[in-house]
């Protein structure tokens, strides 16, 4: 992942979070460390289909305030 | 907590990562009889994924080793114990903050005792180094009627 972050640079990497239903500490230093590289090239990242249980981990540990979540429909039309 | 406990289980893993969802799994279906909410149950599962993580990632740095969980129920409180025979934990207090991790260069968040802290009612953790961890943890349920007079006021304050 951290390769075609690189070689790409894109302006936004977006996770579609639609089939995690599980998300702990672990998952919160994942997307830390891609916000870091993103963060660096001068891109930002963006999550979508967050369900209510992992936004409250993602909530609680701080995280939103680096990385938002959109709504699919937002992301559709290019909103964000 | 000294009283009798209702039911109790017992669950003994390898310090193994692919063990931690099959952990979580069975303390929340143990949980399951004292009927909580959804958000109650992820509460739990999370974490114990916590606990169970720190004595694989922490407590025996990826080595084998036996991780020990003890749930119990008294009246309408889970009460889960999980202890390892790892390394231990040098400063409790620092290990408990936000955002600390003795292992950066894995990408650790450091917040795992911070969600233990936040998802249950109370947390306890003791530490001998060289010898292991026993982290202790308690949640009450809500009963349905409390939990139907909250959904009340979320419903007339919405």
């Amino acid at each position: 992942m951290d390769y075609e972050i690189e070689r790409h640079m894109p302006k936004k990497v977006i996770f579609d979070f639609n089939s995690v239903s599980f998300m702990d500490s672990a998952g919160i230093g994942l997307l830390l460390g891609r916000y870091k590289i993103v963060n660096m090239l001068g891109g930002e990242v963006a999550l979508i289909n967050v369900k209510k249980s992992v936004k409250k981990v993602l909530d609680m540990c701080g995280i939103l305030k680096l990385i938002h979540i959109y709504d699919d429909f937002d992301m559709r039309f290019n909103v964000c | 907590m000294n009283k009798k406990y209702k039911n109790k289980m017992q669950l003994e893993i390898l310090s193994k990562s692919n063990n931690e969802a099959f952990a979580r799994i069975t303390v929340a279906a143990f949980a399951a009889q004292l009927d909580p909410t959804i958000e109650e149950i992820s509460d739990i599962k999370t974490a114990v994924s916590e606990a169970v993580t720190n004595s694989i990632i922490h407590g025996y740095e990826n080595k084998e080793g036996v991780i020990k969980i003890n749930a119990y129920i008294y009246d309408n409180t889970l009460r889960i114990e999980i202890s390892d025979q790892g390394k231990g934990i040098e400063d409790i207090e620092i290990a408990k903050q936000p955002l600390y991790t003795t292992k950066p260069e894995l990408e650790r968040s450091g917040m795992g005792f911070t969600i233990m802290d936040n998802f249950m009612d109370s947390l306890k953790v003791e530490s001998v180094l060289g010898m292991g961890t026993k982290v202790t943890m308690e949640k009450k349920i809500k009963d349905k009627n409390t939990k139907e007079e909250i959904n009340q006021e979320e419903n007339f304050y919405a």
